[in-house]
Order: structure tokens, then C-alpha cells, then sequence
């Protein structure tokens, strides 16, 4: 049965038609919009209050599943140190990056908005004049490569062939326009050849192709390796060349992080100041897209260490499976035997090293973009290692803090660089167990790394008669359940026929003059149990059993029998079950068809606990519950009106 | 696993030990979650905690029972 939204088909309410002693559903039934019930998820235990709207809206798996937690981790907790290129921190409004452009060298500082926006990737790639044009200035050096049969006169004069080659080197990847006039005089079979030197190897590329007369020149490239401008003119026997109004402009550039800034307000700011170990943040004019790459040479240091027997870290990243060692993130030190290595990934197996041990922790690798938890301390029972929010193992509790600094992409002592992007770390020096789950929720919730599949557990079922006669369960594990792996139950409630209840006591007083509406789904027809109960058998023979399912059959059990009156074959369809008991007979209603009528009783007999879902603590109800109204009056006048409404909502015949 | 307690009480105690220690609703908010699991009379007259989960010392650990024997209901009610 699919879940019908909440607002009442008939257009009348439930009190409309007559006023309920208690009543127990997940839509208005009296309209607006109450609060319907409450809910435990199983992730952390956090509780909170739904009304009818939500539970059509998503919101209450939504928030079983975390895509409400809205925290950044920097409210959630204070954290120790905590890099990202977005906003992890509602009180830090610094920098998040500060940036060396490959054109020309020079850095700046960004902001987060700076990143998400296209302000570091413009300024990135400004057009930069890299390169003066004219030869009187000294980014130029002049050779000659003589051979005694040429003869050439370029500026300086003189004899053979003449090269100019900058001495500015225009670096591997950046994209470039090159414009420059040249006037030559050429004898014959002399060519004038202006090309990119290959500073690694001595190849050219050419600008333009070696040839005899003056030309302008305007083009564009993207170098592929460390390069200077080479001018050079060679064969035949003379040459009188000169050039004018070059301009190499960057188009493109790369954009390297120079320090990864810390938002906790610690001032752990990870860096790196050695140009060629930076990691990429701008690759050949755009913005990496999983954060901050690191090329298996590059790294960022942080300059500080924590105890690892009081420590987190949620670290996001995407490492692709490659051979050798390769470490993400070293806050430890392996040769003090104060390892915290989260993670670390060995020829295809991820894995946290911890304490005296590289593998504390191996799971299959994969390269998607992941979100990796550590957690070492009193409240996690040890060190525990997750991979998106999933436990993948614990190893017992070390303590002591490494003498060492801690290292972003390479082990702690610089070895064993690793290839891939990071997105985000957040560390805090203190066990975040019972804040994981937020945590890793804002994280997932941003960068969409998985799904969870969480449980949610009714607490309370709140009574919508206005008389407070809420329907409850403050034990954990007795609790039905609402959120199924992520999922809406779909039926109702589900009780399992195992120990699940609420405890709704002593709404009537009596078993006579007292009506009652359920509707429920049975799951296992061989599995006696009371979805509904008001009173019981002892000590006064005072059963009020509406639904109740044993051998096969559905039952009205009234008074002295639990199977007074037969209500037909069981299944595990959704019916509505209707008794309405006078001052002279009891009768009970399948789907609106009358099973039976037996006499009326004036007694009862109080449950302890329970009373939806079991009697007392037996007699486990199997199925989903979906709808319960009682009145402590005879119904007879309103039975159809009631039965109406409900039907008219569920739709079940 | 359970722990075994002469009084009732007792065994209500652990249960919210247990419960403060995980930080549940009732003793955060004053409503809501209260235990991880309710003490159960057993047939010997005491009190079993079924304490699976629980964040035990050692010598709750060398005081487990495996298994017990509930008092049978009342009666099954049936």
C-alpha cells in the first residue's frame, strides 16, 4: 500500500464525527498539521519530533539519514586544525588558500567564495607579460655558433649563425601567445627559425618555421615542457635579422598551493614553500575538481602533532589505485611507534595504520572520492577506522604524541608521496565518536559521497485526541520501527513480533461502552500476536483484543476468550478492524463486515506495559500498524462515519 | 549476555548508567530514550539485564551469564 498524503480525503476530521479518547496515526487526523510521533535514529540516538506533513515530505528519513545535518564540523565540535576549499567554520572568515600562479611566480590569497567562484582560476590565468621585447634587455642571451663559411650580421655583429635564447624559462603548462615581429635579409638557403627550447632536452618546437623573409608572427601555445625562445638563423652564408614588439603572454597558467590555511582558528595552516613539491590547485587553467591534487611529488606539511589516544580525522579524498605505498595523511610517527596513518593505500588495499602497526585496518580500495574516519579514545573503545561512515575496524587503544609534524599527502618523514586529490580534512584532538555522525553528514551532505541506510525508531506516538495519552517506548530496543535501512517503512509501524511495543495504559476503564479502529498490516500469519490491546485476561477476564491474529485467524478476543468472536481467515493484507461494545453486546468488523456479536462486560484488567503491539510483555504483534482510534463510548451512531473517513484515506476496500 | 541483580532496582541502575553513557534523549532532553534494554525477572526470583552492547568494566565481563531462564508470564493470554 503506498503512503496516501495526509490530508483527509472525506474533508471532515476524526473529532468532527466524534471526540476520541485516544488516537494514534501518521496523518491530521483533526487537520493542521500535529506532531504525530517522535523518532530515534539508530546512527547516534538523536531524537526529534515529526508532525503529518513530514512524514510525506522525506524529512523524516531524510533525517535518519543525516541530510538534515546542516553543522558545519567546526560548529559541531572545536576542532584542532581544518583544511578546505569551502566554508567548514561559521566563525572564520580568513583565506582558505594561498595560490603561486606558474606564469610568473606570484601568490595570493584566497577566500572560499574566491575558489567556488571564478576569481582564483581569472587570476590565475591573467594575461601576463612574461618577456620584454627587445634584445638590449638582459633576459636575453646571444651566441654564436660559428662555421667558417657563414657569415651573418645580426644586432651585435659578427660572423656564423646567430641565436638569441631567453633566459626566462616559461614553464611546462602554461598556455601562451607569442607575438613578434622579424625583418630579415637572408642569403641564400638562410633560414631564420624562432622556436620553444625544451630547456630538459634541447627539443624544438617551432613558433614558425624556418624560412627567408620578414613576417609577423602571432600564435598561441601550451608548452609542454620547461621552455626559453630561441632566435636563431643558420645555412647559406649571411643573414641580417633583427625583431621587434615580441609579447609572450600567459593564457593559461597552473595554480599551485602554497599554503592550505586552517580554519579552526588554530593557526595550523599546512604549506609548502618548495615550488616544485606544491600541490596543484589550477591545472592547465581550470579548477581541479576534487579539491587539491597531488601528483605522487608533492605534499603540505603541518606543523604540529596530537596525542593519538585522544584523536579524529575525516579526511575526503580520491586516491587512485596505483602501485607502491601511498600516503594520504600522516599525523603520526612509525618510528616511535605513535602511528596515525588515515589512510594509507598499498598496491590496491587501503589501509589506517595505527600505534606499533602500518595495518590495523585493511579494506578493498576504491578510487571514488571517499570519506575517511578515524577515531581513537575512551568513548570509541579504541581506535576505529570508517570508510563513508561504515566501521571497517578497531584496534586497541595507544597513546603519546609523535615528536614529528604531520604531513598531508606523504608520509610523515616525507617519504611515499601519494597521487590523487584531497577535498577536505578536519582534525580534532579529542574522541568524536558520539559527533561522527553529524560530522559525516555535513561532509556527505556536500559532496554527495554516499547513501546511507540508517534505521529510525518511534519513541513516542503521540495521542492527536488533545488528552495527552501518548503511546510510548524509552527502552531502545523495544522501540518499532519507522526508517527501514534508509527507507520510510512504507505500511505504518513496523513491529517485528519481537519485543517491540508501546506502552498505551489505561485509556478506558472499563471493557464495556467502548469503541475501537485499527488499521494493520499482519507480516507473519503463524505468529499469534496483539497489534491492539485495551485490557487484559487477568485477573478479571476483561480481554479487549481488536486485530488480534492466532492460528491463522483473525479474532475480536472480548472478555473470557481471546478468540471470541472469528473475524476470518489471516493474511497479510491491510484491513481495518472495527469493535464497538454497548451496555448490552460487543461486536467486531472486518474491512466493515461483521464477524460476530457477543455479550458485554462490565470489567477490566490494567496492562502493565504495552497495549500496542503486545500484551504486557508477551503475545508480540508481527506486522504494521498504521491507525488506531478508541473512544470510550459505544460508536454504533458514528461507526460508518468513522469507518468513512479511514477508508476513504487507506483505501483498503 | 546477560548481568544478574538480586533487586530490581539494581539492575535499573545499570540500565541507566548505560543510557546516560550513550547519551540518550531522556537524560539529554528529559524525554524520550531512556534504556538500552529493560531489566526481566527470570525464573530464579532475580533480575536479568540483557547487556549486549554495553559499555562493560572488566568484572561486569567476568559476571556474564550466557543464557537464563525467564518466569514464564502470567500467562500467555491467549
Amino acid at each position: 500500500m503506498s503512503r496516501i498524503p495526509y490530508t483527509n480525503k472525506v474533508g471532515e476530521t476524526i473529532g468532527s464525527i466524534a471526540d476520541p479518547a485516544a488516537a494514534y496515526s501518521l496523518r491530521a487526523l483533526n487537520g493542521g498539521d500535529p506532531m504525530v510521533a517522535r523518532v530515534r535514529r539508530s546512527s547516534d540516538d538523536a531524537e526529534k519530533d515529526f508532525t503529518a506533513s513530514d512524514m510525506d515530505s522525506g524529512s523524516v528519513a531524510d533525517w535518519v539519514n543525516g541530510k538534515q545535518d546542516t553543522t558545519l564540523p567546526c560548529d559541531v565540535a572545536s576542532a584542532a586544525a581544518a583544511y578546505s576549499l569551502r566554508s567548514v567554520n561559521s566563525n572564520y572568515t580568513g583565506s582558505v588558500v594561498r595560490v603561486r600562479r606558474s606564469s610568473d611566480d606570484a601568490e595570493k590569497d584566497f577566500t572560499a567564495s574566491d575558489v567556488s567562484g571564478v576569481s582564483l582560476v581569472n587570476w590565475v590565468n591573467s594575461a601576463v607579460d612574461l618577456v620584454s621585447s627587445d634584445l638590449s634587455d638582459s633576459t636575453w642571451t646571444e651566441t654564436g655558433l660559428g662555421t667558417a663559411t657563414f657569415s651573418a650580421n645580426a644586432l651585435s655583429g659578427g660572423t656564423g649563425p646567430r641565436q638569441v635564447l631567453s633566459n626566462k624559462v616559461f614553464p611546462q603548462g602554461t598556455k601562451v601567445r607569442v607575438q613578434i615581429n622579424l625583418t630579415a635579409n637572408l642569403s641564400n638557403n638562410t633560414q631564420l627559425g624562432v622556436h620553444f627550447y625544451n630547456v630538459n632536452n634541447g627539443s624544438l618546437t617551432a613558433i614558425t618555421s624556418n624560412g627567408a623573409a620578414s613576417r609577423n608572427i602571432d600564435s598561441e601555445f601550451t608548452l609542454t615542457a620547461d621552455s626559453k625562445i630561441r632566435i636563431r638563423a643558420e645555412g647559406g652564408t649571411t643573414a641580417d635579422w633583427s625583431f621587434s614588439n615580441l609579447s609572450v603572454t600567459s593564457i593559461l597558467a597552473d595554480g599551485h598551493v602554497t599554503t592550505w590555511y586552517d580554519q579552526s582558528g588554530n593557526g595550523n595552516n599546512a604549506t609548502q614553500s618548495t615550488a616544485s613539491s606544491q600541490p596543484k590547485i589550477v591545472d592547465g587553467g581550470v579548477l581541479v575538481s576534487d579539491g587539491i591534487e597531488f601528483d605522487g611529488a608533492q605534499m603540505l606539511d603541518i606543523p604540529t602533532s596530537w596525542d593519538i589516544g585522544s584523536l579524529s580525522s575525516f579526511l575526503t579524498a580520491a586516491v587512485p589505485i596505483v602501485g607502491g605505498n601511498n600516503f594520504v595523511l600522516d599525523l603520526g610517527n612509525s618510528a616511535e611507534n605513535l602511528r596515525w596513518i588515515a589512510p594509507w593505500d598499498n598496491v590496491g588495499t587501503r589501509r589506517f595504520g595505527y600505534a606499533d602497526n602500518d595495518s590495523v585496518i585493511a579494506i578493498s580500495a576504491s578510487s571514488n572520492t571517499t570519506l575517511y574516519t578515524a577515531i581513537a579514545g575512551s568513548t570509541a573503545g579504541g581506535f576505529n577506522g570508517f570508510a563513508n561512515g561504515l566501521l571497517q575496524g578497531t584496534a586497541s587503544l595507544a597513546s603519546g604524541t609523535p615528536s614529528s609534524t604531520s604531513r598531508i599527502g606523504a608520509r610523515y618523514d616525507t617519504q611515499n608521496p601519494f597521487t590523487g586529490s584531497i577535498s577536505e580534512i578536519i582534525i580534532y584532538n579529542s574522541d568524536q565518536s558520539s559527533n561522527r555522525f553529524k560530522i559525516e553528514s555535513n561532509i556527505n551532505n556536500h559532496y554527495g559521497l554516499y547513501t546511507n541506510t540508517n534505521d529510525g525508531f518511534v519513541t513516542t506516538w503521540y495521542d492527536q485526541s488533545g488528552n495527552d495519552n501518548h503511546a510510548t517506548q524509552s527502552t531502545a530496543g523495544s522501540q518499532p520501527k519507522i526508517v527501514d535501512g534508509g527507507v520510510l517503512v512504507s505500511d505504518g509501524i513496523d513491529f517485528d513480533g519481537n519485543n517491540r511495543r508501546l506502552d498505551m495504559i489505561d485509556i478506558v476503564s472499563t471493557i464495556k461502552n467502548v469503541s475501537t479502529f485499527l488499521v494493520c498490516k499482519a507480516n507473519n500469519i503463524l505468529q499469534t500476536g496483539a497489534p491492539l490491546t485495551l485490557s487484559r485476561n487477568d485477573p478479571n477476564l476483561a480481554r479487549h483484543y481488536t486485530g488480534f491474529i492466532t492460528s491463522n485467524n483473525f479474532y475480536f478476543g472480548y472478555a473470557e476468550s481471546a478468540t471470541e468472536i472469528s473475524l476470518g481467515n489471516a493474511d497479510t493484507n491491510t484491513h481495518l478492524f472495527s469493535t464497538v461494545t454497548g451496555e448490552t453486546t460487543a461486536k467486531g468488523w472486518l474491512d466493515g463486515i461483521l464477524g460476530g456479536t457477543t455479550s458485554a462486560t462490565d470489567t477490566y484488567s490494567a496492562l502493565s506495559t504495552g497495549g500496542i503491539g503486545s500484551i504486557n510483555v508477551t503475545t508480540d504483534y508481527n506486522g504494521f500498524i498504521s491507525e488506531i482510534i478508541i473512544y470510550d463510548s459505544d460508536q454504533s451512531a458514528n461507526q460508518a462515519a468513522i469507518e468513512a473517513n479511514i477508508n476513504n484515506h487507506y483505501d483498503i476496500y | 549476555m546477560y548481568l544478574i541483580y538480586d533487586e530490581l532496582t539494581d539492575a535499573e541502575q545499570r540500565a541507566d548508567e548505560e543510557g546516560q553513557y550513550r547519551g540518550y534523549s531522556f537524560w539529554l532532553n528529559g524525554v524520550g530514550t531512556k534504556w538500552l534494554t529493560s531489566p526481566v525477572q527470570t525464573a530464579e526470583g532475580d533480575y536479568a539485564l540483557e547487556v549486549s552492547g554495553y559499555n562493560l568494566s572488566e568484572v561486569e565481563y567476568d559476571a556474564l551469564h550466557e543464557t537464563i531462564t525467564l518466569l514464564e508470564p502470567e500467562e500467555v493470554d491467549v
